[in-house]
């Protein structure tokens, strides 16, 4: 028992510690090395106890919801042109106030973890219920939930300009790059998922090259674009957050992050779309925080879902990457829940902890190293990752994806628009007119 | 740099280019800190980018329209397929449909192993105008692979129409005697009597003896609960002859007979009155 105890929480450790490190790489997610850790994992199973495998990814992705606010915040600063898209994570670090915006948004992941784990007993009696209530409705609930993250673009721009042409251009300007992206990045989605380009034997990582073409490789060319320098950045013994603050964002974080982890294909960014407008509350502090919150619930709430084994729910509610990823080789039972809270909490605290000094050490070597130098190592790394995994075709569809994930930087629209990727191909499946789509496209 | 003139009447050569204000010799903006030197054009990325976008969607629209979708043997699949998209072919050993969940599932066997096949039931209902595929056809289907510990291989049905019968089966009268290795995986239709019912744990076993010889057929206790009373009382009581469509399997390196569909009486029927003298007799 003890023993067993020791080695849960070794796992525990290793998967939190690998977490860390991954997380600090700029533009890596972490779903982008889950798949491929586990199939490190399975080749060396004889060696390594599998009823660990999901402690060890749980702590990988617990870590990754608090360390990856390092990168976010504090690794790189964007060019004015970026103006309009800047996050304010941004605006702390470019204020020299970066660490303290990553110590409130650890603080915003830390409170997550307080109401996953407080909401933990609740979620066995409402979410099935509502599960059931809610599945045979997914598919326009998700088709409204893409009205409305088009819609609540509409229209931004001021129109500014000397003729009337200019000024129509200006104002609906990102109007128009926010739909063709939303367009393109939807057709890239229905193609891919009708016809693979890459072989079957890369089945489990056939979305890694779409998703960082649309995210990892625009962010860093962003990046790598600016001359700006980082400014020098303080640590602060306090930070600027009011009880009200944490309550409101609190609320907010948990609307975004529940919508999220529940919704299949809504990311805790259009999530807090929603949620931010639905609290009706702005400020840079309650972003912050409340995207912690909202992570959190988004990664770790989903990948819980698949324990709500209930009469209602027998095959539980797999949702999120994590879920996809280890569902071939994961049985999950109802009574490893608390067992996967607790660790869950175990992680997090230590993540805490480690977030503060992570921060600090990226802080000091910022000073000594500029921030393209990691960009373009990590450039290097996703692009042999990519070829590496899923072979020149992977590639191909990397570089289309980048070209669409590009034009949301350059044209100030929202980059959750390339979501679009998922959302489509989803809610035209679950409304079943998938079918004559892709007879429109001779891809059938 | 064309010296163009800006909104503000100043020229590009001493406004900054980022914030537009007018910096004279400065290579470093003192407003806004933007270095003036080594810029990047961000049209040209803009333009690169739309463009990229169309066009390499375009291409990669045709290069799909015109890529088969791999075929692939069951056997094959191993964990890194889990999400792929493929083209399974087998033989339908069962079908299980619920009207409540609008579901479907088929499950084949290709020779080398067993997938389930799982689709929405009422586009595929409409698409076979009702007629849906039976037990012993073949087909080809496409759709993304799902591994499971709890269900195993399972083949998602992204489209309808991407599900065809190959063959249509027409189900072979055979003798038991004439089996071997290599029937394996085949349907075929059995007439024999039975001559001794066993029962273990999750079902029970039959022998079935014909002209030609002798096998036995196992059922499990879930395929006895569909089966109706007055069935099942005969069934299980010796000397009955049946009529039984049944799939060819190993168990142990010897050959076993399981049923298919044995609630439908075009499947399984109990005969009651056949000459004895065309069966052997089994052991007393």
């Amino acid at each position: 028992m003890i023993v067993d105890l020791i080695i849960l929480i070794c796992f525990v450790i290793l998967g939190t510690l690998a977490g860390a490190l991954l997380s600090l790489i700029p533009s890596l997610h972490i779903y982008n090395t889950a798949g491929i850790a586990l199939i490190i994992w399975i080749q060396a199973g004889q060696f390594i106890p599998f009823d660990m495998i999901a402690p060890f990814f749980l702590s990988l992705l617990t870590s990754f919801t608090f360390i990856s606010a390092i990168p976010m915040t504090l690794i790189g600063a964007p060019d004015e042109s970026a103006t309009a898209t800047i996050l304010p994570n941004t605006k702390y670090l470019m204020t020299g106030r970066g660490y303290e915006a990553v110590v409130i948004s650890g603080i915003g992941s830390l409170m997550g973890i307080i109401i996953l784990a407080g909401l933990s007993p609740v979620m066995f009696k409402i979410v099935p219920l509502t599960h059931r209530i809610l599945a045979p409705h997914l598919h326009w609930i998700i088709m409204a939930v893409i009205a409305y993250m088009l819609m609540s673009e509409w229209p931004k721009g001021e129109g500014i300009g000397e003729t009337s042409i200019q000024r129509l251009l200006h104002a609906w300007g990102n109007l128009f790059a926010g739909l063709l992206t939303f367009i393109l990045a939807g057709l890239l989605g229905l193609f891919l998922t009708s016809r693979p380009l890459i072989g079957p034997e890369a089945g489990f990582q056939n979305l890694m090259p779409v998703f960082i073409g649309l995210f990892a490789i625009p962010g860093a060319i962003q990046h790598l674009l600016s001359r700006q320098n980082i400014p020098n950045q303080f640590i602060p013994r306090t930070v600027e957050i009011t009880s009200k603050d944490v309550a409101v964002s609190g609320l907010q974080g948990t609307i975004a992050g529940g919508l999220a982890a529940y919704l299949p294909a809504v990311t805790a960014g259009i999530g807090s779309i929603i949620a931010g407008h639905t609290v009706a509350r702005r400020g840079d502090r309650l972003f912050i925080i409340s995207g912690g919150v909202a992570k959190v619930l988004y990664y770790i709430g989903a990948f819980l879902l698949l324990y709500l084994i209930t009469p209602l729910t027998p095959g539980g509610i797999g949702r999120g990457g994590l879920a996809i990823i280890l569902k071939p080789v994961l049985n999950p039972l109802p009574r490893e829940l608390l067992l996967m809270i607790g660790i869950v909490v175990f992680t997090a605290c230590i993540s805490f902890l480690f977030l503060l000094t992570a921060s600090r050490w990226m802080i000091s070597w910022l000073k000594r190293f500029h921030y393209h130098a990691l960009y373009w190592s990590s450039l290097a790394l996703l692009t042999v990752l990519v070829f590496w995994i899923t072979g020149w075709e992977g590639f191909l569809v990397m570089l289309v994806a980048t070209c669409i994930g590009l034009i949301p930087v350059f044209y100030h629209c929202r980059r959750s628009n390339c979501m679009a990727v998922l959302l489509l191909p989803i809610a035209l499946n679950m409304a079943g007119h998938s079918s004559s789509v892709l007879r429109f496209f001779q891809l059938e | 740099m064309e010296n163009k003139v800006s909104t503000s009447g100043q020229t590009d050569e001493i406004s900054c280019p980022s914030c537009g204000r007018y910096i004279g010799p400065y290579t470093f903006c003192p407003y806004c800190q933007t270095s003036i030197d080594s810029r990047v054009d961000i049209r040209v990325i803009k333009w690169i980018a739309v463009s990229g976008a169309i066009a390499g969607l375009f291409l990669l629209w045709i290069g799909l329209k015109y890529k088969d979708i791999p075929t692939i043997k069951i056997s094959d699949v191993e964990l890194t397929f889990n999400m792929a998209i493929v083209r399974l072919e087998g033989v339908i050993i069962d079908i299980s449909i619920n009207q409540k969940k609008n579901s479907i599932r088929f499950t084949i066997d290709d020779g080398t192993g067993q997938a389930v096949i799982y689709s929405k039931l009422s586009p595929l209902e409409s698409v076979y105008n009702g007629n849906l595929p039976i037990i012993g056809n073949r087909i080809a289907a496409i759709g993304n692979i799902s591994i499971s510990e709890i269900y195993g291989v399972t083949l998602f049905l992204s489209s309808p129409r991407r599900f065809n019968i190959l063959e249509k089966m027409t189900i072979k009268d055979m003798k038991i005697g004439d089996l071997n290795s290599s029937d394996i995986g085949i349907l075929g239709r059995f007439k024999a009597k039975v001559v001794e019912t066993r029962t273990f744990s999750t079902g029970r076993s039959l022998t079935l003896n014909d002209a030609s010889g002798s096998i036995e057929l196992v059922f499990f206790n879930s395929e006895i609960a569909k089966l109706s009373d007055e069935k099942s009382a005969k069934l299980f009581s010796k000397d009955f002859v049946i009529s039984i469509v049944s799939r060819v399997d190993e168990y142990h390196g010897k050959l076993q007979l399981y049923p298919v569909r044995p609630e439908d009486p075009q499947f399984l029927s109990v005969i009651e009155n056949v000459e004895q003298g065309n069966y052997q007799k089994g052991p007393e």
